[in-house]
């Protein structure tokens, strides 16, 4: 490991770096009329009324039901396997072994490293070492317990650190250090030399589940073509696809990936859908008949991926005026027994890339140092989730900057007022931050609207009993827009029919999160036809333009771009031809509303439609195809050091909480969440976004873990993983701050993920100033709370 | 801790081949001794089906008791109070006259699951669950209440402490017979309850502990005539901490009185540790803290508060 540090560069600046990308910001000289409403979201009535179908209620007549063998142990090697008696059950169509996987034996989002079917050895408990297909489920799982496996146990790991020894049992042939990556910027050591307080701690967070509502699903059926249709919910179509050609050994043009609606996602259905859509898929090929892979909740929490368990230490150091001087980290990022989607994507995607570049949190400090290593164990495998990488280190850089704060005796706002990153600064990577910084307004505005000023004063006992204690606290967050890889591009197809209505076809997935109505929104904008004009059809890799996944809070910014230049060109065509049906010079002409008229007589005016006929009857153009990649990401290897995501948004959130000194109970009180978001797009919608993920980034501070004991989960129901209930989630106020992003569509940014990760520490922050004692080990239950209040010893008032 | 082939290998389906509707007791004891002992009872099922789907309960039958006449009321005769073997969570907790006279057992009702589960599930069925932290049984127990249980052989009549025998076992074999009504006496002057309930969330899960107080006072003497302590889970079925009452009984009202009863059931709890629900340390550091709030409290509402 080089310990040699790196003079910080000056980086280019985004803007000036591509001049091309401007523009797509105003698109009108008028305000807009549809981009910026609440209107209902498209799917709100089938939901709320039962009416939309999701997999599990789509008819299963002439399906095979597809089932796993699960390996039984955590590391083991597969001495034998005797298929014979499952075989010959009656209703058996397939029992399948590793032998049997026609094309490459391996599926990943990254790596292809998890066997469809286990052959040699399994790394997990839950591993697929066979698959029946039969024509119910019940005479399939009889099948399972006809199945007989030998096993030869080998020593597992469990612990990411341990895992780095080097006697330590190989989970991969490799080793079990899957990357690792540093940051290097300034001097570090020559940093803490300036300094006058420094201080160390350690802070852990466990796996956690997405606690999707929908089991996943997923439906192999082969077409007379010899094509393989699956359908499913999934956030990556064309990963799925990606995968079953190759696991099919089939080209990519002979797999169909259809997404259906999908009840939950949060990153998990970036994975799960390959793991049972290639499962399915190689079911389907041996049978020739539909085969439909359904897990059960339990089946759900043993088999598909978690957010990573990170272990963080870090050193940091301040002048006493303040002022942040130097910071060192370690982040020990837990994989699991599979790549999935951890490892580096050059040059800045991979779970433990994500964390080491905001590991030093929404701060500009002049000298970092980090260390990130992605290791392999023996425990369930680890995934992307809602910020995928981030909210670890928030837990982090939220808490150290308070235990700073009062080291330096100062407090949790001024400390973060004096280094929050502003337009001009420069990041831990030295990427200096050129526009839509609003940082520093989410802090002043969520203060005021939560009174924190008179709120922090007003601590101490609540009631006459003096068992209870109030307390306040802050978490400041920062989160990117797009994946920090060489592959983020968004496509968009956007067709205009002659009664001027429109479908829109994207590949970006619809799992909740409002993409649905965001997207036509800007399509109706763009075009100036009303937002229930346009219809967005499913993404199905046939259909769109490889889009990529829905992650990484892209979908708005990076689709609405693609749609804006689909959108564009179709309306060149309608426009040109309505400049000659109104006889006005094209440049004259507006389209809003579904008319088209002259700007500078809007008496002379034109149905949409009717333009949209002409051009139909005369063979112009009315299909637009835009595909948008963000400015091209970078970060040196070496140091750490580049532009490793084009925009980020900015989040303050403040927590009140009353804490039971005596129980270690925590109740959250009261609750504000403030946001630069560039451009709401729809507010309404936006607002539910944050409600969302502050409950998401609630249950991560007080409840969530998945709880494994030498590799088996605890807690696989929804019984002992516990979520947060509606009365656990206090009333929050929301407040959306508008900085615009000069390469987003009307100026907007993601904003998807970015509001679970202040939540978690600014609950956690609330809890210590509540009781004196810090949960450092998440979740912060009442047991951990009532040990730290023990442990903190220190006398109240 | 590892697993067993069935808890990793979800069947999703429910193997019941009967699914019986009696429409009397009579009928359905008899239906119940048909099948000897491979049926069983189901009420508001919200135990029974999540058990079946599960596989730790397997039978032939189930005889759906929910629609039998005349189980599903609540009335006082004389200083008793008798709830019907169907009464709900939810119509518990509406009674006037169980928030009245016995407020400890519609505070523990409120808190059962969430509104869905308290209207259909029942008393009876949190009783006969056996459950050691069942959210009615604490307050049941603590009022001294007793069962009665028919089968085709008659009935008979059960006290709380012997109904309950550890295990999720319990005195009503619900594969032959059926708790018709639980009764307990109201409670009145000089007499006050609590009920306490701690839990990871707020709502829609199992308590990390449960207790319920009842206690009877000299209001002129200031003294502690006699209490009742139940806690779960802190042993294998709901439990009743006598070395705490023995304490109280006849003892003046004092901090210092109430603070040993909390140490006294500090040690005669044995509560288990998990890595989902918490160490045994913490549980009866709890029961402690518990023992004390619940009794202050019910001291309070007894009118002879501690000063
Ligand atoms: C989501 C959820 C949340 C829950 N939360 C809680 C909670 O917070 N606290 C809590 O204590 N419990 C909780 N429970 C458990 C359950 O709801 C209660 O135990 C409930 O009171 C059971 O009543 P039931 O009528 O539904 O019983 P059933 O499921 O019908 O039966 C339970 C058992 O009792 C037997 N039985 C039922 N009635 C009779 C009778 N009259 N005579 C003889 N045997 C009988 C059945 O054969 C079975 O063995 C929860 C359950 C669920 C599914």
């Amino acid at each position: 490991m080089s310990t040699k540090t790196h003079d910080h560069k000056q980086i280019k600046t985004l803007t000036k770096d591509k001049p091309d990308l401007q523009g797509l910001i105003k698109t009108s000289q008028m305000s807009p009329s549809v981009v910026g409403k609440s209107i209902v979201r498209t799917d709100a009535l089938s939901k709320v009324t039962g009416k939309l179908a999701f997999g599990a209620d789509y008819s299963q007549e002439g399906f095979l039901h597809g089932k796993i063998l699960r390996s039984p142990y955590p590391h083991a090697v597969i001495k034998s396997i005797d298929i014979e008696k499952a075989k010959n059950l009656s209703g058996v169509a397939a029992v399948l072994t590793a032998e049997d996987v026609p094309g490459r034996n391996g599926f990943g989002a990254i790596i292809p490293d998890q066997p469809v079917i286990c052959g040699d050895k399994v790394r997990f408990v839950g591993d697929g070492v066979a698959l029946v297909a039969a024509e119910t489920e019940k005479i399939a799982n009889q099948a399972l317990e006809l199945i007989k496996v030998e096993y030869d146990l080998l020593p597992p790991v469990f612990d990411p650190i341990e895992a780095l020894k080097e006697d330590a049992p190989k989970v991969h042939e490799k080793g079990n250090l899957l990357s690792y990556n540093k940051l290097r910027k300034g001097d570090a050591e020559k940093g803490f030399a300036q300094a006058d307080v420094i201080i160390e701690r350690t802070y852990k967070v466990p796996f956690l589940d997405h606690a999707y509502l929908e089991p996943d699903i997923c439906m192999a059926i082969p077409q007379v073509d010899g094509t393989m249709l699956v359908e499913g919910p999934m956030q990556a179509p064309f990963t799925v696809r990606r995968n079953i050609n190759a696991v099919l050994g089939v080209p990519i043009n002979r797999v169909q990936a259809r997404q259906i609606s999908m009840g939950g996602g949060f990153g998990g259905k970036e994975d799960s859908p390959i793991d049972l859509g290639c499962r399915a898929a190689v079911l389907a090929h041996h049978t020739r008949r539909p085969v439909r892979i359904a897990l059960e909740r339990e089946e759900v929490t043993l088999q598909t991926c978690k957010r990573h368990p990170m272990t963080m230490k870090i050193k940091i150091g301040a002048k006493k005026d303040g002022s942040l001087v130097a910071f060192e980290g370690v982040i020990y990022d837990e994989q699991g027994a599979y790549a999935s989607l951890g490892p580096v994507i050059p040059p800045a995607g991979g779970s433990h890339i994500h964390a080491m570049i905001m590991m030093s949190g929404p701060y500009e400090i002049p000298n970092v140092k980090i260390d990130a290593y992605l290791c392999f164990t023996n425990n369930p495998y680890g995934g992307a989730m809602r910020g995928f990488g981030a909210p670890q280190v928030h837990v982090a850089h939220e808490q150290i900057i308070d235990e700073l704060a009062e080291a330096l005796g100062t407090t949790p706002f001024d400390i973060r007022r004096r280094n929050g990153l502003r337009e001009g600064s420069a990041t831990a990577t030295g990427q200096v931050l050129d526009q839509s910084v609003g940082l520093h307004d989410t802090l002043e505005s969520c203060a005021k609207a939560f009174d924190w000023e008179k709120k922090y004063q007003d601590t101490g006992y609540v009631n006459e009993e003096k068992t209870k204690r109030r307390g306040v606290g802050i978490g400041m967050g920062w989160y990117r827009t797009s994946i920090g890889t060489n592959n983020d591009a968004c496509g968009a197809n956007v067709y205009v029919h002659e009664d001027g209505t429109v479908l829109l076809s994207t590949g970006i997935t619809e799992m909740g999160q409002g993409s649905f109505t965001v997207l036509p929104q800007i399509c109706a904008e763009e075009l100036g036809v009303r937002v229930e004009d346009v219809r967005v059809a499913r993404p199905d890799t046939d259909a769109v333009p490889e889009s990529g996944p829905t992650v990484g809070s892209r979908s708005t910014t990076l689709m609405g771009n693609a749609i804006i230049l689909a959108a564009r060109q179709v309306k060149k065509s309608i426009l040109e031809m309505a400049a000659e049906m109104l006889m006005v010079p094209l440049t004259r002409l507006e389209s809003r509303d579904r008319r088209i008229y002259d700007r500078d007589n809007p008496d002379t005016v034109l149905e949409f439609r009717e333009a949209a006929a002409r051009c139909m009857a005369n063979g112009k153009r009315l299909i637009g195809q835009g595909w948008w990649a963000p400015p091209a990401p970078s970060l040196d290897p070496e140091t750490g050091q580049g532009n490793p995501y084009f925009v980020y948004t900015y989040s303050t959130h403040m927590a009140e909480v009353n804490v039971d000194m005596e129980t270690g109970e925590v109740e959250v009180t009261d609750y504000v969440a403030a946001f630069d978001v560039g451009k709401a797009i729809n507010p309404k919608a936006l607002e539910g976004q944050i409600e969302g993920g502050v409950a998401m980034g609630l249950g991560y501070a007080l409840t969530e873990e998945v709880a494994i004991e030498n590799g088996y989960i605890q807690n696989l129901s929804l019984r002992d993983y516990l979520i947060p209930t509606s009365l656990d989630v206090p009333d929050i106020k929301p407040i959306i701050l508008e900085v615009e992003n000069k390469f987003g569509p009307y100026g907007a940014k993601g904003i998807g993920e970015m509001p679970n990760l202040p939540a978690t520490p600014a609950i956690l922050n609330a809890i210590a100033n509540a009781c004196g004692g810090r949960v450092r080990d998440l979740p912060a239950d009442p047991e951990k709370v009532y040990w730290a209040i023990k442990e903190a010893e220190i006398p109240l008032d | 801790m590892s697993y067993a082939f069935k808890d990793f290998h979800w069947a999703n389906d429910i193997r019941v081949n009967e699914y019986l509707l009696p429409k009397t007791t009579a009928e359905a004891l008899e239906m119940l001794a048909e099948y000897k002992g491979q049926a069983q009872v189901v009420s508001g099922g919200t135990d029974v089906i999540p058990k079946l789907r599960k596989r730790e309960l397997e039978v032939e039958a189930l005889v759906d008791i929910s629609r039998l006449p005349g189980m599903s009321d609540i009335k006082q005769k004389g200083d008793k109070i008798i709830l019907g073997g169907l009464v709900t969570h939810a119509r518990t907790v509406a009674s006037l006259l169980i928030r009245e006279k016995a407020g400890v057992l519609a505070e523990g009702a409120a808190r059962v699951g969430s509104p869905q589960i308290r209207n259909m599930g029942t008393v009876a069925g949190n009783l006969a669950s056996g459950h050691p932290a069942a959210d009615t049984s604490m307050p049941l127990l603590a009022l001294n209440a007793s069962v009665t249980i028919a089968s085709t052989e008659g009935e008979r009549v059960v006290d709380l402490p012997q109904f309950f025998q550890g295990g999720n076992q319990t005195a009503a074999d619900s594969r032959r017979e059926i708790i018709t009504q639980i009764s307990f006496s109201a409670l009145g002057k000089n007499q006050g309850c609590c009920y306490l309930r701690l839990s990871k969330r707020r709502a829609l899960t199992i308590a990390i502990l449960v207790l319920a107080t009842v206690v009877d006072v000299d209001p002129d003497e200031k003294t502690i005539r006699d209490a009742a302590i139940a806690i779960g889970p802190v042993a294998p079925m709901p439990f009743r901490a006598r070395d705490a009452e023995e304490i109280l009984k006849g003892a003046p009202v004092s901090k210092e009185i109430v603070e040993r009863a909390g140490d006294a059931a500090y040690k005669e709890s044995t509560p288990e540790s998990s890595v989902v629900w918490g160490s045994d340390e913490y549980k009866k550091e709890m029961v402690k803290v518990f023992v004390r709030r619940g009794l202050y409290k019910a001291l309070k509402r007894a009118g002879c508060p501690v000063a």
